[in-house]
């Protein structure tokens, strides 16, 4: 589903990528974890070129976004991403911030995208609140919003950029679980996180990242109970406890 | 000097010339003022706009001409309206109410294009990025993302700027355009009572705009009670 | 969207040319003036329009458009800017009770001397009216503050006339000078004659000092204000002034020039030595 081949990235001259190869197969879920500055959100940003890296290829589906000519737009309409800080759209309903994109990109019509949208509100719990602005809701309600509003482009992949880090600790489950069904349901999806007790029961694969390299990647159990790289070792020595 | 003297004098002149102060000065501030105000701010959203293109010579040109009219003296920038303008557009035959209002608007045009540019700045860059992830290319992103959320600060600093626009048309008064502050030099240019004149003229620009500011005060509340 | 720009951009600068109208025919003589100045130029509230300037400098551009058979066309504009327009070329001349200075005289070209009556060459001092006519001597003012306009003719007499333990404080406005000197910030102000008559007609607390400037011929009366190119223009401006002096027009206007601007005429005042 998505290739990566030796990306590379810099800030100035701060190097935050330094050449990273990765394989995401269909309907895999796959965490990062690693210590902050180590290049994870970079590295998810890079995925839908929301930084242009400085080298190195990215396949979606055989094709290479990163290649000359492409309509990046077409291939962000295939790649759902959630972040860290939510970014609701303030000025829209919650009900407009989820037919918005797929009426204006000509995906649906504006009676199939308020169906949908109806749907997937039901789904994550926020029909009664379908008409309000978002800022009524709380933290958790916007993420969740934030969630349906990438599935409603009907994303092959997802991306999660720290999901739950701005949150309140009581709003944390309900956004793990509406993360947690979508992955169930086959959706593939990569998680940046800090919340390493999810990581290791939903993920099909762990990446560790550090210094801009991958520097461990496995099966959840081998990398949370067998690390091999001492980085890895130091690192869940220190978040898990 | 006795104050009970400049009473009696500013009840003396508003008798005979309550009208070229009300009427005529008003009418002329308040008409110059809106021209300045809307024409400025069509140009200054294109000056924002172009500031913005991807043709670098366009960006520089706009830049330039901001940094200009901010970094001088409006007094100046109405010289050059009114002596070079005309002669640039000798085959229009512009009046001098023309080229001081051309004068003004380009000169207003400057601040409203650092207005709108610091409105769509103050926009948090994560509504973009957001946009951007489900696909809107840069217009749609900012016609239906940044914008929206841009007029909301953008609006009320156009009162503001409109506010000052209407202080500023007094310096048109140089060139006897008929602005409130052209009636204080005409009526005391025959009654020789500044001071008089000028406590006239100086309370209606303050109720003038005390009036807005409140206006503009009092919609930037509805606005923060929408959210 | 550039073609947007470009469309806005041009209906912007339409609209506002739209704004000036359409181009006139007639030969037109453009004349910059500052009317806060009475009785020589000032505004006639109850008019508007080009009717609404008034005053001796108004009649006289209209006997000069006449000789010249042209349309008069008056720009009003501050003192300042009526010298920027004549250097410019936005008009064809200035007449503003303007005074012959040597400056003027390398910058512009100058027309003769024009006269508003024969009293009028008088330059002399106003002050608070209870010390009105108890000054009769340069000397009488030493150690005072005295006002003048800025760059005038008053200004030039003060300082080569009154005594040096004088202060000259120039003013850029003979209507902020009368309230500096109402408010004390001043103990007296330099005028042309005929400018102190329209300002004691307004202000009561205001009198003549009693002195006197003497004043050259050359400093005595008005001029008006070319470009150094209008060689051709000035003398035929030239010709018309000779011919109102010939005719005795000069007091005539002044009289109605006054009557006007409100002062009354039949009460002269004049200067107690």
């Amino acid at each position: 589903m998505i290739k990566v081949v030796d990306l590379h990235k810099s800030f100035g001259k701060l190097q935050v990528l330094k050449g990273v190869n990765e394989h995401i197969a269909p309907g895999e879920c796959v965490s990062i974890i690693g210590p902050s500055g180590g290049g994870k959100s970079t590295f998810l940003r890079c995925l839908n070129l929301l930084e242009t890296p400085d080298a190195g290829q990215i396949f979606l589906e055989g094709v290479e976004i990163t290649g000359k000519n492409i309509d990046i737009n077409l291939h962000r309409q295939k790649m759902g991403m959630v972040f860290q800080l939510f970014n609701v759209f303030p000025h829209l309903s919650v009900k407009e911030n989820i037919t918005l994109a797929p009426v204006l990109l000509k995906k649906k019509t504006p009676a199939e995208a308020e169906d949908m949208a109806m749907s997937l509100l039901n789904r994550v719990g926020l029909v009664d609140k379908a008409d309000e602005h978002p800022g009524r809701l709380s933290g958790g309600q916007k993420q969740r919003l934030a969630i349906v509003r990438a599935l409603a482009m009907e994303p092959d992949v997802m991306l999660f950029d720290e999901p739950t880090s701005a949150l309140d600790p009581e709003m944390v489950g309900e956004v793990l679980d509406v993360i947690k069904s979508l992955v169930k349901d086959g959706l593939t999806s990569v998680i940046v996180t800090h919340e390493m007790g999810f990581a290791k029961e939903i993920s099909d694969r762990v990446l560790f990242m550090d210094s801009g390299v991958i520097a461990e990647e496995g099966p959840p159990n081998e990398v949370f109970n067998h690390p091999r790289n001492p980085r890895t070792h130091e690192f869940l020595s220190k978040v898990l406890y | 000097m006795s104050f009970t003297t400049v009473f009696e004098n500013i009840a003396k002149i508003m008798a005979q010339y309550w009208d070229v102060f009300l009427i005529r000065g008003v009418s002329m501030t308040l008409l110059l003022s809106v021209i300045t105000v809307f024409f400025g701010s069509i140009l200054g959203s294109l000056f924002a706009l172009g500031r913005r293109s991807r043709f670098a010579p366009l960006r520089f040109l706009i830049v330039a001409i901001v940094e200009v009219i901010r970094g001088t003296p409006i007094l100046l920038q109405l010289y050059v309206g009114y002596f070079i303008v005309p002669q640039i557009l000798s085959f229009a035959k512009v009046s001098d109410f023309t080229s001081i209002s051309i004068a003004l608007v380009i000169n207003s045009a400057a601040y409203v294009s650092e207005v709108i540019r610091s409105g769509i700045q103050a926009v948090d860059k994560g509504q973009t990025e957001a946009a951007r992830s489900l696909g809107l290319n840069g217009r749609q992103t900012m016609l239906k993302i940044v914008l929206p959320q841009a007029i909301r600060n953008i609006l009320p600093a156009l009162g503001n700027e409109f506010i000052m626009v209407i202080k500023e048309t007094s310096l048109a008064s140089t060139f006897f355009i008929g602005d409130l502050m052209t009636s204080y030099l005409t009526v005391k240019g025959r009654t020789y009572l500044s001071l008089e004149c000028l406590i006239i003229v100086g309370t209606i620009y303050f109720i003038l705009t005390f009036v807005l500011s409140k206006l503009v005060g009092l919609y930037e509340r509805r606005l923060k009670s929408r959210d | 969207m550039k073609k947007v720009f470009a469309f806005a951009l041009a209906l912007t600068l339409l609209v506002l040319c739209m704004a000036g109208g359409v181009a006139e025919e007639k030969k037109v003589l453009t004349v910059a003036m500052s009317p806060d100045f009475a009785p020589m130029e000032f505004v006639d509230t109850s008019k508007s329009g080009q009717d609404q300037y008034v005053g001796f400098d108004v009649t006289l551009a209209k006997f000069i458009a006449d000789e010249l058979g042209m349309e008069l066309e008056i720009k009003a504009m501050s003192f300042d800017a009526c010298q920027t327009a004549v250097q410019t070329g936005a008009v064809d001349m200035s007449i503003s009770g303007f005074a012959k200075t040597d400056e003027r005289a390398e910058n512009f070209c100058l027309s003769d001397f024009y006269y508003t009556r024969d009293n009028d060459t008088q330059q002399v001092i106003i002050v608070k009216a209870e010390k009105a006519g108890t000054f009769s001597t340069a000397e009488d003012f030493a150690g005072m503050t005295i006002a003048a306009q800025d760059a005038s003719l008053q200004f030039n007499l003060c300082s080569t006339q009154l005594p040096a333990s004088c202060t000259i404080k120039p003013f850029k406005d003979l209507g902020d000078s009368v309230v500096a000197l109402m408010s004390d910030r001043v103990d007296a102000v330099a005028v042309a004659y005929s400018n102190g008559q329209s300002i004691i007609a307004n202000n009561p607390s205001v009198g003549f000092s009693g002195f006197e400037f003497v004043v050259d011929d050359d400093q005595k009366n008005n001029v008006i204000l070319m470009n150094k190119t209008s060689t051709e223009l000035c003398e035929k401006v030239n010709a018309a002034l000779a011919k109102a002096k010939e005719n005795g027009l000069y007091s005539g206007w002044y009289e109605e020039a006054e009557a006007l601007a409100g002062i009354e005429t039949a009460k002269e005042v004049t200067i107690e030595d």
